[in-house]
């Protein structure tokens, strides 16, 4: 019977041999396992993009990758052991760790889980704008927070150049409206002296009859009176010139523009919504490297009001049929530079022709009357003329000419020498 | 009472063309008035007209229209300009196309019988340039020569801002010649100035001195 004892102890010790074997190989081959993971991790901790950063629950940092230091110009053994806030701004770095607590305490989370744009600062004391996000773990019964952080600097250089150029149109379109105020304002003294001064000619002249009269009556009482009145209405036509020469509007400083160039400029400000509206906007530039020499704000003008009233006036039109503005340039058998813009709305009828161009004059329900008399002042003050033309079928062209630079020979050599 | 003249005027305006047909009348002249620049140049009367008091802003045919439509048909009428706003490029336009004389609304009633007087004893223009006027040419050659640079500017429509550029000025120093400038002309304003410049022939050619 020994030998069935010999042979249950072997069985059992070779179980237990096997057992131990197994449970040494299944042990082993977790830890492997887990050496692989922690490998694994280690290779996308080290070879990330992303500047991470571990921290334990007090801020202080236990591990960084070699992004951190192309990020933030730090030697690992310069952070490790040392708190996270090195790489803050101080004016937030300062509030971190109570931050911290507080999360601890609460357990309301700021960034962990969520991510969002911070500050960050370089060694060298730079600062950059960077997307932070956090991820916690436990172990050991311990809290770590592992921060991934991608510099942003690039990405915020081209939003701020989008907002820069929109800001730059904005302030174009800014500037421009300061601008065709200060024109209309203008305008509206200009026309207001010529309205005044007709009435004070009138009374100059009633109160010269009323003068020979009383002279030939051999009344000087009267003659006084009426001497008196004449000088009083001749002194208040004074002070209207006077007012005018103050607004001095109309000139400016004049450079050398190609006219193509000036009409694009023109559009880009008058023909924002155009589009989105349905309108279609047809461009023929043909007069090539021809140039003028204006106040390019404006001639600018000029071309801002003729194009919108050209797409308020489709605008205003129920008829059926397409909605075009055209935008043509050319150059005219005398050297001048025509600029034409034509739309395809109801047209002019010979009336409102007729009245266009002068001051008060508009159809438009809310309209001054002034933005096409502010045309027509501001490119004769240029050498130009302007007229409106209205086709049989509707629609109608606004055109107008300046002087092409350079076609006069006195413009040849620079007055300015 | 002086000579009697048939004078028209044209001005858009009912009060100012009624006051000053009145006025005319009471001084014994003979007075056509219209409207507008079309019904003027419609009507046959520019040749048999001693004299035209000519508004310059108009609706339709204005005073500018009117001038050059008498240049194209030849017709020798002696033209004063009337304009509400001294204008100086289309002033200096006016009178490169003839005009007289040049009187800003409102004006006193003697610069209106002046300037009638002479229109109407004027040589008909047209034939050729005006002649230059002496004592208008005595007037401008005692201005200093910045004085004159700031004259010749203005005769260029420009602006203060633009002759002070050009001239290298300040704006203020350009404001102190043309103030010094007008005062030495013995002038009301800066049309009457570029009247007598034109007069002088500054315009035409740049007198030396």
């Amino acid at each position: 019977m020994t030998h069935w004892w010999h042979l249950a102890l072997f069985l059992l010790g070779a179980g237990l041999i096997l057992f131990i074997a197994w449970r040494l190989f299944a042990k082993a081959s977790v830890l492997t396992a887990r050496a692989a993971d922690a490998a694994e991790y280690r290779a996308i901790f080290d070879s990330a993009v992303e500047a991470m950063a571990v921290i334990d629950a007090a801020g202080i940092v236990q591990s960084v990758n070699p992004a951190v230091e192309r990020t933030f110009g730090y030697a690992p053994e310069e952070m490790i052991g040392g708190n996270i806030r090195m790489l803050m701004p101080p004016e937030i770095g300062g509030g971190h760790d109570d931050h911290l607590g507080r999360y601890r305490q609460t357990g309301i989370r700021a960034v962990i889980g969520i991510g969002r744009e911070v500050m960050g600062q370089r060694k060298d004391g730079s600062q950059f704008p960077l997307d932070l996000s956090v991820a916690e773990w436990q172990r050991g019964g311990e809290t770590f927070f592992t921060g991934i952080m991608r510099d942003i600097s690039a990405r915020h250089a081209a939003e701020t150049k989008l907002r820069s150029s929109e800001e730059r149109l904005r302030l174009l379109q800014h500037e421009f409206a300061h601008l065709a105020r200060v024109n209309e304002f203008g305008e509206m003294a200009e026309a207001i002296a010529d309205e005044i001064n007709q009435p004070l000619t009138a009374i100059v002249n009633y109160l010269s009859v009323g003068l020979f009269a009383a002279e030939e009556d051999g009344n000087g009482e009267a003659e006084q009176l009426m001497q008196q009145a004449i000088d009083q209405a001749l002194r208040a036509g004074d002070m209207v010139r006077r007012i005018r020469e103050f607004v001095d509007y109309g000139h400016g400083v004049r450079t050398v523009w190609r006219a193509d160039g000036l009409v694009d400029s023109a559009m880009a400000l008058a023909l924002v919504d155009a589009r989105s509206s349905g309108i279609i906007v047809e461009r023929e530039a043909g007069a090539g490297d021809a140039a003028v020499e204006v106040d390019s704000a404006q001639i600018r003008q000029v071309l801002v009001n003729l194009l919108r009233n050209a797409v308020e006036a489709m605008a205003d039109d129920d008829s059926p049929g397409e909605a075009r503005v055209t935008i043509s340039t050319g150059l005219r058998p005398d050297g001048a530079v025509e600029f034409a813009i034509s739309d395809t709305g109801p047209g002019l009828s010979p009336e409102v022709r007729e009245e266009l161009f002068q001051p008060f004059f508009t159809t438009k329900a809310n309209g001054m009357g002034l933005g096409l008399s502010v045309c027509r002042r501001l490119i004769e003050a240029h050498g130009g003329s302007i007229e409106a033309d209205s086709a049989p079928g509707g629609g109608a062209t606004f055109r107008f000419q300046l002087p092409r630079f350079g076609s006069s020979p006195d413009l040849l050599f620079s007055p300015h020498c | 009472m002086a000579d009697t003249y048939v004078i028209a005027i044209v001005d858009d305006d009912d009060a100012v063309r009624h006051s000053t047909a009145g006025l005319l009348q009471r001084a014994g002249h003979r007075v056509d008035s219209f409207t507008g620049g079309s019904e003027f140049l419609a009507s046959n009367l520019p040749g048999a007209l001693d004299c035209v008091l000519l508004d310059m802003r108009m609706p339709g045919v204005d005073g500018l229209g009117v001038m050059r439509a008498l240049v194209e048909r030849e017709i020798p009428l002696p033209v004063l300009v009337l304009t509400g706003h001294g204008d100086v490029p289309m002033a200096v336009e006016a009178m490169r196309l003839g005009a007289i004389d040049f009187l800003e609304k409102p004006y006193p009633p003697a610069a209106l019988f002046d300037a009638i007087m002479r229109a109407c004893s004027a040589p008909p223009p047209g034939a050729s340039v005006a002649p230059v006027n002496k004592q208008a040419q005595a007037k401008v050659a005692a201005l200093s020569d910045r004085q004159r640079d700031v004259l010749r500017g203005i005769l260029k429509g420009q602006p203060n801002k633009i002759i002070a550029w050009e001239l290298g000025l300040s704006i203020r120093t350009v404001e102190t010649y043309r103030a010094q400038m007008l005062e030495k002309l013995g002038v009301r304003g800066t049309a009457e100035a570029v009247r007598l410049a034109i007069a002088a022939g500054l315009g035409d050619s740049a007198p030396a001195g």
